[in-house]
């Protein structure tokens, strides 16, 4: 008896279904566990994406949810907004340079620390080094910004008076355009290097003891087997971590831009979130902001995606 | 076995259940908000219910960071509560201008309970944040208008006559020069009448060092009160508006002399008369370095220097800044200070409107009230020294059990009748008393009393913004050197890139329209 392509076709989606009933039927436990977790991001992370109907309306943000659902449409003019602004291409401009000199300078610093760190084999002096290299992820950046603008301050600044002692000028470091990105990018890594570490140490641990003693046997010194056996190793791992540092490529650090900028380095310091937190979140134009933030997500997006296609092509780990 | 193994497997089931509902619970509760207060008291007679005003006191009173003692802040409020049975519930913000901001925009849209807080009423009015106050003046604000002049409301009220708030300033003279008078007569330097004048003091102040080991700053400045304390020397009205030759009003940055001011102060900083991170300063920054008694000068609003004098003296007796007058090519060299839109605001969503009303009308029903909201309970806290001309001395001008989260009655109408001989503050009074009204001293604005529709201003001009962000950038880089005084006038190009040019034609039509 012949059997149609539709039958089976209905025949393997029944079968399909009951299976993932069966599935979860089997492993109801675990469903069970990850429900709260199910139901954190459906509450906090998806229900709210509805919000983002606010970028093409009106809003007073005192109306509540009555004005997010009935106030007057507006369409693309927030974007317009945004886009027709004298200051879109710097400000853009600002934000990629910065997270492009970030991701330059600050996502290799990890893994070399990783690196370095997997070569120390006294124990106790290992564990110094993490400890003291983890502490500066949790001062506050704006801790920071004050230290910062103590040690780089014109008057009496530690890094001014060693200057001084070689009979330069003081340098205002956090007033003059041409250091200020420098300072920023430096100061990101000494806050970040430390915590970034632990990711890639703990993937080099989970690498073949044996492709060592391989190697060694083989006569490669501790460079050769760092570079042919630890990094290729670690590579998916780095391989992901990049992609999703590309989904906060537009993100360039708010908080720390915030803290140390002022009008006198705006042309090199005013970000995409700056902008916005003074032209829409102090003005209270939240569908403006709604409608910037949701520029860069759609960027963010966008470059996660090519960047995901882009690591499988050259055959490494993605995310999906 | 099986049985075993199905028992086994029923308790783990079990476990597993009651954590996934552990988890969830918590999850809702961490979810749920956070239990807003009624307004009634927990008296359990029930039969008086003493309504709650919530004050977000965002009006810089409480700059200093510290809050009241409990039982302090609780004796003063019983005076209140005692005399009109309304209770103030004072929301306090944090210590710096943006963060007071933020913490303002959020309690309004998160929909907590507040009653009234500082602010301009043209950012919120037109998104029906705040309500007209026409009907409750009239019901419950009697001494209000009767305390506060109708030149005081002239910035709070619209086209249409409506009072959005009560006004916080009216022009004054707030951005003096203040110089160390001391320093000046140990350098055998008269106080300079003239930006000629004040140029060799300030060069001959550098050039001594009179703080010692380097760390006298000549001039503390930001880039706001430079144009207020100098522009006027080289321009027709100050920092202002002014109407060109074309008839249109444009913003003081188009008139003629305002590159030479921008010349001057470039070549004071060039000469590191004006500190080098001046314009990377905060407000505490400058303050500190005021007590630390390291400061020839100040370009700053003027609370800057009499507000901590007191605490400069309690280390340096000798300290003394004076204000020193000055003129220029143009003039007087201190522009007026505008009336601003900047007042106490009544939410839209107050349940206790009527009460916040009665509230300030008692701080503006007599200047004891506003006293008290200052310094404390009279006879306790303070006693009066002359009491027909309200001066008054603290009982322990060095205690910090009074933050002033309760100075509420804040505004010239009452800050210039009332002073204090307290050390700590005498400065201050003095300066609000004497000096902060003395509009002569300056120039006044061109199209002072008018008070433009920012609603229309934005919608004319969306990217209003970037213009205030390009004056203010592109005028630090002038005045540090970064970009050459020669592009100038490229700069007035650009801001016309900007939108300067439909700024100016909104202005200009407002202008010819309000003063028809």
């Amino acid at each position: 008896m012949e059997v149609s392509p539709v039958d089976v076709k209905v025949a393997r989606n029944l079968n399909t279904n009951k299976n993932i009933w069966n599935t979860a039927k089997k492993f109801k436990l675990y469903y069970l566990l990850i429900l709260p977790g199910f139901i954190y991001f459906l509450i906090f992370k998806y229900i709210p994406l509805f919000g983002v109907i606010v970028a093409f309306k009106d809003i007073s943000p005192f109306q509540g949810i009555k004005d997010i659902l009935t106030g007057p449409w507006v369409g693309l003019k927030h974007f317009r907004t945004f886009f027709e602004s004298y200051y879109f291409w710097q400000i853009l401009g600002n934000t990629l340079l910065i997270s492009l000199y970030k991701f330059i300078f600050s996502f290799p610093a990890p893994i070399i620390l990783a690196l370095l760190m997997n070569e120390i084999s006294n124990v106790k002096y290992k564990k110094v080094v993490q400890t003291v290299s983890y502490l500066p992820h949790f001062i506050s950046l704006v801790v920071v910004a004050g230290l910062l603008t103590n040690i780089l301050s014109t008057r009496g600044g530690l890094l001014n008076v060693i200057i001084g002692l070689f009979g330069a000028e003081p340098i205002f470091f956090l007033g003059e355009s041409q250091y200020f990105r420098g300072v920023l990018v430096v100061s990101d890594i000494w806050k970040t290097v430390g915590w970034g570490t632990i990711i890639y140490l703990a993937a080099i641990t989970g690498i073949d003891p044996g492709l060592y003693e391989s190697a060694k046997i083989d006569g490669a010194g501790r460079f050769k087997q760092t570079l042919h056996i630890t990094l290729p190793g670690i590579a998916s791992i780095i391989s992901i971590m990049a992609i999703m540092r590309m989904g906060t490529i537009l993100d360039a650090g708010f908080q720390q831009v915030l803290t140390l900028y002022s009008p006198a380095v705006y042309d090199v310091a005013d970000i995409i979130d700056t902008y916005v937190y003074r032209s829409g979140i102090e003005k209270m134009q939240y569908s403006f902001s709604t409608a910037v933030g949701l520029f860069k997500s759609v960027i963010a997006l966008i470059l996660v995606l090519l960047s995901n296609i882009l690591a499988k092509k050259m055959g490494q780990e993605g995310i999906w | 076995m099986i049985l075993h193994e199905s028992k086994r497997g029923l308790s783990v089931y079990k476990k597993v259940i009651s954590l996934t509902l552990v988890c969830t619970m918590l999850l809702i509760a961490g979810c749920s908000s956070k239990d807003t207060s009624t307004n009634t008291n927990n008296d359990s007679s029930k039969s008086k219910v003493i309504p709650k005003v919530y004050v977000y006191n965002n009006s810089g009173a409480m700059q200093s960071g510290i809050t009241s003692n409990p039982a302090k802040l609780e004796s003063i409020k019983k005076v209140i509560v005692d005399e009109i049975g309304v209770e103030p519930v004072i929301i306090v913000p944090p210590t710096d201008v943006d963060g007071a901001k933020q913490k303002l925009n959020l309690l309004l849209s998160s929909g907590e309970e507040l009653d009234i807080y500082w602010g301009d009423w043209q950012d919120y009015a037109p998104k029906k944040m705040i309500t007209s106050i026409n009907d409750l003046l009239s019901k419950s604000g009697k001494d209000v208008t009767k305390n506060i002049s109708a030149d005081f409301f002239q910035g709070m009220t619209d086209k249409d006559k409506k009072v959005w708030g009560i006004p916080r300033y009216t022009p004054t003279v707030a951005y003096p020069v203040w110089i160390r008078e001391d320093w000046l007569k140990k350098l055998n330097i008269t106080m300079p009448k003239t930006i000629d004048e004040l140029d060799k003091a300030l060069k001959t102040i550098k050039a001594s060092d009179p703080a010692g080991s380097g760390s006298t700053i000549t001039m503390l400045a930001d880039l706001k009160s430079l144009r207020y304390c100098f522009a006027g020397a080289f321009t027709e009205y100050g920092y202002s508006n002014f109407k060109d030759t074309d008839g249109k009003i444009k913003p003081a940055q188009s008139a003629p002399g305002y590159k030479d001011f921008l010349t001057k102060m470039h070549d004071w900083y060039a000469q590191g008369l004006i500190t080098k991170e001046a314009f990377t300063y905060k407000t505490t920054q400058n303050v500190e370095y005021i007590k630390q008694n390291k400061v020839a000068a100040t370009a700053l609003w003027y609370s800057r220097v009499s507000l901590n004098h007191g605490t400069l003296n309690q280390n340096f007796p000798e300290a003394n800044y004076q204000i020193a007058s000055l003129t220029g090519t143009k003039g007087k060299a201190e522009s007026v200070y505008p009336a601003s839109n900047v007042g106490l605001l009544f939410s839209a969503n107050s349940k206790n409107q009527e009460a916040a009303m009665k509230l300030m009308n008692w701080y503006n029903s007599d200047v004891e009230h506003y006293i008290v909201g200052w310094a404390g309970v009279k006879d306790t806290d303070w006693k009066y020294k002359d009491e027909k001309n309200h001066i008054f001395e603290l009982t322990n001008p060095t205690s910090k059990d009074y933050a002033g989260e309760l100075n509420l009655g804040l505004g010239l109408f009452n800050e210039a009748k009332a002073a204090t001989y307290d050390p700590i503050n005498i400065k201050h009074s003095n300066y609000l008393k004497d000096d902060i009204l003395k509009l002569e001293r300056g120039k006044k604005p061109f199209d002072f009393g008018i008070s433009y529709d920012m609603t229309a201003v934005n919608t004319a001009v969306p990217n209003y913004a970037d213009i205030t962000k390009m004056q203010d950038e592109q005028e630090i880089k002038f005045i540090t050197g970064t970009r050459p005084l020669s592009e100038f006038d490229a700069y007035l190009s650009d801001l016309n890139k900007a939108g300067y040019d439909k700024y100016i034609a909104e202005i200009s039509k407002q202008y010819t329209s309000l003063t028809k």
